[in-house]
């Protein structure tokens, strides 16, 4: 049995197949429209998963989608009576959007499928609850869902038994701890629904001193539930977030291009401050509520990998599962598994171990292309000089584009698409900088580390962390050692990696620790700044000859930058982000 | 086809001006419409209900012990799943 999920027309939409409970095929649109954050329908997606899965769309059984367009629309309708006449501008610039796309999914779906059988509408948090439980290691889970806004809900608590989800208590919008993070990310003068993350990077610059403020901000209560304060907003009304007030309360927003002061930091430390202790109350009463000790969690909030990594400390929690793609991305593979298991009442068959669920270039592909394109390349004999090859060039110092096997799902690079470089070297953070991704100054690049030696680096409470959802503290006589992947609260948002999940990758950290005495490497993600993660071996050449990377490990083959002058271009002049 | 194909290539700026043109126009009968539907839509249900105090977001600090909604998912069949709502 096929089932499809989709998820699109809010952000980060994406196609997941599943083949009599498995997961088959799953990725993001923005990785084939090249446009970060893509909401249109995932066509490219749908269309990738099913030539991976080797079928035509006549033989999909069931097509799943991520949300209830109508419950969505009827909260909408309710934001514009409410805010009367204020909301004209918001009703004008949503509407036409709502008639012509949004409230017109299902003929979309079976115009482009040629699908004739109806479709499962699955409630939003529901698709997040079961992207996360029903791939998850536990038979029995508590469930946090938390993020900007599904149809009503902002968050859920649940529990999942089996293959049966119940959703036990929920807050409506407008009161939303993902929308107060992204109000707040708007203030200080960063993208919403983007650069989310860029705040939690600022945090541990700052101290909490704005945490009086907040607490006017967002009334939390012992049982983790929370109201905003809605003098301080405008979103309900507006496209715009903070409201006048906010300024009063805070100072003036902070503008893209201005520097980033003492104020700013203290004010993410602050909002980063609040965030945790509204996480730590709810998941408190929710274990309450369930007694289980296993946790799954979803939902945008759900990518705060700094909270994530303090909840076995604050909470009862022992085990914590994450889908790696928490956002809304994930809803496509939550509304296939909730059809499967939960709707059309199947036992569940998969526990969620790959994130390489996209789209894979064979050799030959990669030769074609290298050929064609007159581009100089040498090929590994085998998979032994290719591992010690790239250890030594990143031993000396080069930054390596590094694309193997099947794309990533979510939004982190796992060593599938990531830039590998030496994370001994002190300077690595600014030559990566000044070659590669330009980036904010205060934002860290991440470690990955071989799944044994992660008690010996990190104070981590498992033995494994294979999708970047968790900061945890590098041990402080290690700190010197990795200077380039510790934050400056001596912090690190590691990945761990063994043989079995990405033998290559894993290969490589073990020869470069021949050579360093280190098991551990920088990987950040491979694209061009303002650009989502490279998909096809066209796009990881043009992202090394766009930018400072000194080599390109793609398959079998590997490419030298300078080899090919030919191609060289500068990506910045065109970046965006 | 040759001649089509010279034809459009001969009219192209005339026919572009019209596309362009076309869509100035759909923009404001849009924007007419929606003024329509909004002043008369939303403001029916609006003004009455400002009038009688009714609400339709949550808006207002509220003393409560919590604000969780106790509102808990029920199971649901098959054909529950096909509605949008
Ligand atoms: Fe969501």
């Amino acid at each position: 049995m096929h089932i499809l999920g989709i998820s699109c027309y809010y952000h980060d939409s994406s196609a997941c197949l599943i083949k009599d409970g498995i997961i088959v095929a799953a990725a993001e649109e923005e990785r084939f429209t090249r446009k970060k954050h893509d909401t249109s329908f995932p066509i490219n997606a749908i269309n990738f998963c099913l030539k991976e899965a080797g079928i035509t769309s006549d033989r999909i059984d069931w097509v799943a989608f991520y949300e209830k367009p109508l419950l969505k629309f009827e909260r909408l309708l309710n934001q514009h009576i409410e805010m009367f006449p204020r909301s004209f501008p918001m009703f004008y610039q949503a509407m036409p959007n709502w008639l012509s796309e949004k409230l017109r999914i299902s003929s979309t779906i079976k115009k482009k499928l040629k699908y004739k059988k109806p479709v499962f509408y699955t409630e939003h948090h529901m698709s997040h609850a079961a992207s996360s439980f029903l791939v998850s290691p536990f038979k029995e889970a508590a469930i946090l869902t938390v993020d900007g806004i599904g149809e009503w809900d902002s968050t859920t608590l649940g529990i999942g038994k089996e293959n049966d989800i119940k959703i036990i208590k929920r807050l409506h919008f407008p009161h939303s701890l993902g929308l107060l993070y992204s109000t707040l990310t708007a203030f200080l003068g960063f993208s919403v629904n983007n650069s989310e993350y860029k705040v939690m990077g600022l945090a541990p610059y700052g101290e909490p001193t704005y945490y009086d403020e907040f607490k006017k901000i967002i009334d939390i209560k012992d049982d983790g539930s929370y109201k905003l304060n809605m003098d301080y907003f405008v979103f309900h009304y507006k496209s715009t977030m903070p409201s006048k007030k906010m300024m009063e309360l805070l100072g003036p927003m902070r503008k893209k291009e201005d520097p980033v002061t003492k104020r700013h930091k203290d004010i993410a430390a602050s909002l980063q401050k609040i965030t945790e202790e509204a996480i730590f109350k709810m998941l408190n009463h929710l274990h309450e509520i369930t007694g289980t000790d296993n946790l799954c969690m979803a939902g945008g909030v759900a990518l705060n990998s700094v909270a994530n990594g303090k909840i076995t400390k604050n909470t009862p929690f022992k085990k914590v599962f994450i889908n790696p793609a928490a956002g809304d991305a994930g809803g496509s593979m939550g509304a296939a598994l909730y059809a499967y298991n939960t709707i059309l009442g199947n036992s569940r068959k998969q526990v969620f171990e790959s994130p390489y669920l996209g789209p894979g270039y064979s050799n030959e592909y990669i030769q074609a292309f290298l050929e064609k394109n007159n581009i100089v390349h040498s090929k590994f004999k085998n998979d032994e000089e290719l591992i010690k090859k790239t250890a030594q060039l990143i031993h000396d110092n080069n930054v390596i584009g590094w694309y193997q096997g099947r794309m990533e799902w979510g939004p982190r690079a796992l060593g599938a698409r990531s830039i590998l470089s030496n994370a001994c070297n002190p300077n690595m953070k600014e030559i990566l900088n000044t070659k590669v991704k330009h980036r904010e100054h205060f934002r860290p690049f991440a470690p990955v580390i071989t799944e044994e030696d992660v008690h010996e680096w990190f104070e981590i409470d498992k033995d494994e962390e294979p999708y970047m959802l968790f900061v945890y503290p590098v041990k402080e006589d290690k700190r010197k050692l990795i200077p380039s992947v510790t934050h400056v609260d001596g912090s690190g948002r590691l990945q761990t990696i063994n043989n079995k999940q990405n033998s290559r990758y894993y290969g490589v950290i073990k020869e470069f620790e021949k050579l360093s005495g280190i098991p551990i490497l920088i990987n950040t993600s491979f694209n061009i700044r303002g650009e989502p993660i490279v998909c096809s071996p066209y796009e990881a050449y043009k992202c090394m000859m766009g930018t400072g990377i000194d080599y390109l490990v793609m398959g079998d083959f590997l490419i030298k930058r300078q080899d090919n002058q030919q191609h060289i271009w500068d990506s910045e002049s065109l970046a965006t982000d | 086809m040759g001649l089509w194909s010279d034809l459009k290539e001969f009219f192209h700026p005339i026919t572009s001006k019209f596309e362009w043109f076309g869509k100035q126009v759909q923009k404001v009968v849009n924007c007419i419409l929606l003024l329509i539907v909004y002043f008369v839509g939303v403001a029916m249900t609006a003004i009455p209900a400002k009038l009688t105090g009714n609400k339709f977001l949550n808006l207002k600090p509220e003393n409560k012990k919590s604000h969780w909604i106790e509102q808990e998912s029920k199971t649901q069949s098959k054909e529950d799943y096909y509605r949008m709502f």
